[in-house]
């Protein structure tokens, strides 16, 4: 059973992976941050804000000594889950860090596993 | 020492403990009343918010940016009609202030007829341009209410015109501070009293005096309505009303948060500005839900420093409000018990808790960090709830805020903040939709952008183009809201001066939200020595009437000059224009999953640029038709995912060379130890 929780990532309750919505890749433990199952690039910001001044501090992109854009993807499909904009070198988000067992409760889980539902 | 301690700020926070009279009187309230009453009350503060905004004329005040609240007699927020929902916990705090230091000190006292002033942060107040007006309702003797009013006035007798000097070290340096203080007694101003905090103001004493005013009639109305309703229904409906609404309130709060996943959510943001200099800084969430409370941990967060960019920690909460308000319990009642499942933590000596002389004139500049924090931390508690639809990424939180002042074409001195590019920043995109252009001010979403027609009319310039700003917004599958250009030059008079307490000219402070981009930065820019009033002068008139086209074809003679964002007080000469740009909402997951049509629908609106649908979008179009390729497009976007595989590492490989970057020393000054954000300076302010 699958519960969906960010626009592009799933969790897979019985197996308890984080999966890509997408295409369904099992990216890693959710009880680990999804973000080491993913294949991670830093990006410079004028990759994805054009400067509009040439041979000024401020150009209209962010500075590259301030901030990187590092994204994360899926390794199979390649879409993207997140991204952090985030000063060279800063250590990553642990974003998300669900009570699992809880959550299996919510979904009903735990009533299925005492009946023998889940295989 | 008189002023209160931080942590017991928060404290006051929290619902008073019910009364057994309280309880019994709730008793007395059927469901009928209770539903057709709290409408009422609802009714009363938004006829006495209209009184505030037609009496008042600093131009925020004009435009909404103010709060009429309701509090109970021990001082907790039952309604209120909002502008900012910062105000509903800056207006309770000096009120309890009043009761528990003042009421009953025999020099000081509460009697029918007064009414107090406060604009200190050290006891409640978001920041001393945000002055609020107390006063107590009585009945028969007794006192039965609280009503507030709180209108932002720019002006404060600060080291720089405009109430939020970017040059302040200390409080020493931002101007008037008033405690909690009568100003009036038997429904009249005391004169002395009022003379002294006009000649605070003298560089703009006309909007003081008319906003203090405004205020003041704006708790009379809410006064005379209360006391209406309390002959119609006698005090006890009042009180058990108040009571039930708090309660509810409260309960309500809970049943939603208990619907939520429990876990542990973090953010964190970075600043580039301190107000002084420019300088990263970090301030970081860390939210637990557990069964039906909250705990916002802000651990982690950057040390104080030497400039104005803070907030105490109940501004920070102030701050969270308009975020928990507006979205996650946007259909709750709007009072204190609503916030009264949620902890603060603040450890001592952060941007977000510094010690009691560290100037806070900006505190919301800080602040955005906190509603740049939330939309990220909630968006993931949310997701998976019922709440779904509330998931949205980051509005453009930059408050863009320009002060000019000097003399009026009418020979009036005037200083005021200019309200239009603060209200129209971006909306953030949103789980289903883009993020709405121009959306608002993110502070004050009720606000509106004034009409330019009045502001030519009350300033001593001439606007050039007001418009949705190209690019403005950040990328994504929903897009955010653009944010808006703005250009004004002197006119009718020689010169005036202006400064602008704002930031993210090197980075942003809000990301974008699964996948989606931050919004794009913003510098400061003038250009000097225009000749444009001679290209009026031959007839010229057509120019340009966008700032980006300007800037790269420079159409205009002059001196373009570019710099950080925020900038200290400096004059500006007739031909000088002055250019200002509100941000664009942070967007929404995975650029390459938005529709291609309508990629090309923002580029033929203008909203776009052909480079963004190209290099970011990954869209395939004619240049001169701008007639979408469908087929091109897609095999433009598989070689993006092609791309993105092959460039990238997996997660270890990644870290070990990402971890030994670490960005340059001179921007780290302010930052703390790199890269937990630890104390590592003493900070001396005198």
């Amino acid at each position: 059973m699958k519960v969906r929780i960010t626009e592009s990532l799933d969790i897979d309750l019985v197996k308890e992976l984080w999966c890509c919505n997408r295409c369904g890749y099992e990216l890693i433990s959710a009880r680990m941050n999804y973000k080491e199952g993913c294949l991670v690039r830093a990006r410079d910001p004028s990759d994805i804000f054009q400067p509009l001044v040439k041979n000024q501090p401020y150009t209209f992109a962010p500075d590259p000594n301030w901030c990187r854009i590092v994204e994360f993807y899926c390794p199979q499909c390649g879409v993207m889950f997140e991204n952090e904009c985030l000063p060279p070198g800063h250590p990553i988000t642990h974003d998300i860090e669900l009570d699992l067992e809880k959550l299996k409760i919510k979904h009903g889980i735990h009533v299925e596993r005492s009946k023998g539902g889940i295989t | 020492m008189s002023h209160v301690d931080q942590q017991e700020l928060l404290n006051w926070l929290k619902p008073e403990k019910p009364s057994e009279y309280e309880l019994d009187c709730t008793k007395k309230i059927g469901a009928v009343d209770y539903v057709i009453y709290g409408e009422k009350l609802k009714l009363i503060l938004t006829e006495a918010m209209n009184v505030l905004i037609n009496c008042g004329v600093s131009d925020t005040t004009m435009s909404g940016d103010v709060g009429v609240v309701l509090c109970t007699a021990e001082g907790d927020a039952v309604s209120c009609n909002l502008g900012s929902f910062m105000h509903l916990v800056s207006s309770v705090l000096p009120i309890k202030h009043i009761i528990r230091r003042l009421k009953n000190d025999p020099s000081v006292g509460v009697r029918e007829g007064d009414f107090f002033f406060c604009n200190d942060p050290l006891y409640g107040s978001v920041h001393n341009s945000d002055q609020i007006i107390m006063m107590p309702i009585f009945h028969d003797g007794n006192l039965l209410a609280w009503a507030a009013a709180t209108a932002h006035t720019s002006e404060t007798g600060a080291t720089e015109p405009g109430g939020m000097p970017v040059r302040a070290r200390s409080r020493h340096d931002e101007g008037m501070h008033f405690s909690p203080i009568r100003i009036g007694e038997r429904y009249k101003f005391r004169s002395d009293l009022l003379n002294m905090m006009e000649n605070f103001a003298l560089r703009s004493p006309r909007t003081f005096i008319i906003d203090l005013r405004a205020r003041v009639s704006c708790c009379d109305r809410v006064r005379l309505r209360i006391n209406e309703l309390g002959h119609k229904k006698g005090p006890d409906f009042l009180i058990g009303l108040f009571r039930l609404i708090l309660m509810n309130a409260e309960s309500s709060a809970r049943e939603r948060i208990r619907g939520w996943n429990d876990g542990i959510y973090r953010a964190v943001v970075f600043t580039d500005s301190i107000g002084l200099k420019e300088g990263l800084q970090r301030v970081a969430l860390t939210l637990t839900k557990s069964e039906d409370s909250l705990s916002f941990d802000f651990t982690g967060t950057s040390p104080e420093h030497e400039g104005s960019y803070h907030a105490f920690p109940h501004t920070a909460v102030a701050h969270a409000a308009i975020y928990l308000l507006g979205w996650p319990f946007h259909d709750l009642p709007h009072c204190t018990g609503t916030l009264a499942p949620c902890e603060f933590i603040f450890p001592p000596g952060t941007v977000l808790s510094p010690r009691e002389e560290a100037a806070s004139s900006n505190s919301v500049m800080i602040g955005s960090a906190i509603m740049s924090l939330l939309p990220q931390c909630f968006s993931r508690l949310m997701f998976d709830s019922p709440q779904q639809e509330l998931v949205s990424a980051p509005m453009g939180n930059t408050g863009s805020g320009c002060v000019i002042s000097g003399l009026t074409q009418w020979g009036l001195p005037v200083t005021d903040m200019l309200a239009y590019p603060l209200n129209t920043e971006g909306g953030g995109g949103r789980v289903n939709c883009d993020g709405v252009d121009a959306m608002g001010f993110p502070w004050c979403p009720a606000g509106k952008a004034p009409n330019v027609e009045d502001e030519e009319n009350n300033y001593p310039f001439i606007c050039l183009f007001q418009k949705y700003a190209r690019d403005s917004c950040g990328h994504g599958l929903y897009r955010g809201g653009l944010g808006a250009q703005f250009a004004i030059m002197p006119l009718l008079v020689d010169h005036l001066t202006q400064m602008s307490h704002a930031m993210n000219s090197r980075r942003h402070t809000a990301q974008g939200l699964f996948g989606g981009y931050p919004p794009r930065v913003i510098p400061g820019i003038i250009i000097r020595n225009t000749n444009l009033l001679e290209h009026w002068a031959s007839c010229d008139i057509d120019i340009t009437d966008d700032i980006h086209d300007l800037i790269i074809r420079r159409t205009l003679a002059g001196e373009y000059c570019f710099t950080a964002h925020f900038r200290p007080t400096e004059l500006l000469h007739k031909g000088d224009i002055f250019i200002e740009f509100s941000s664009g909402g942070a967007g929404y997951g995975d650029v390459i999953e938005r529709d291609p049509e309508g990629v090309i629908a923002d580029l033929c609106n203008g909203q776009i640029s052909s480079w963004v649908a190209e290099h970011v979008y990954g869209i395939v179009f004619d240049p001169d038709t701008l007639v979408l390729d469908l087929n091109k497009s897609k095999s433009r976007r598989e070689a993006m995912r092609a791309e993105r595989c092959l460039k990238s590492l997996p997660y270890r490989q990644f870290l070990e060379s990402w971890l030994k970057l670490k960005p340059p020393d001179e921007i780290l000054k302010y930052y703390g130890t790199w890269p937990d954000a630890q104390p590592n300076r003493n900070i001396f302010r005198f």
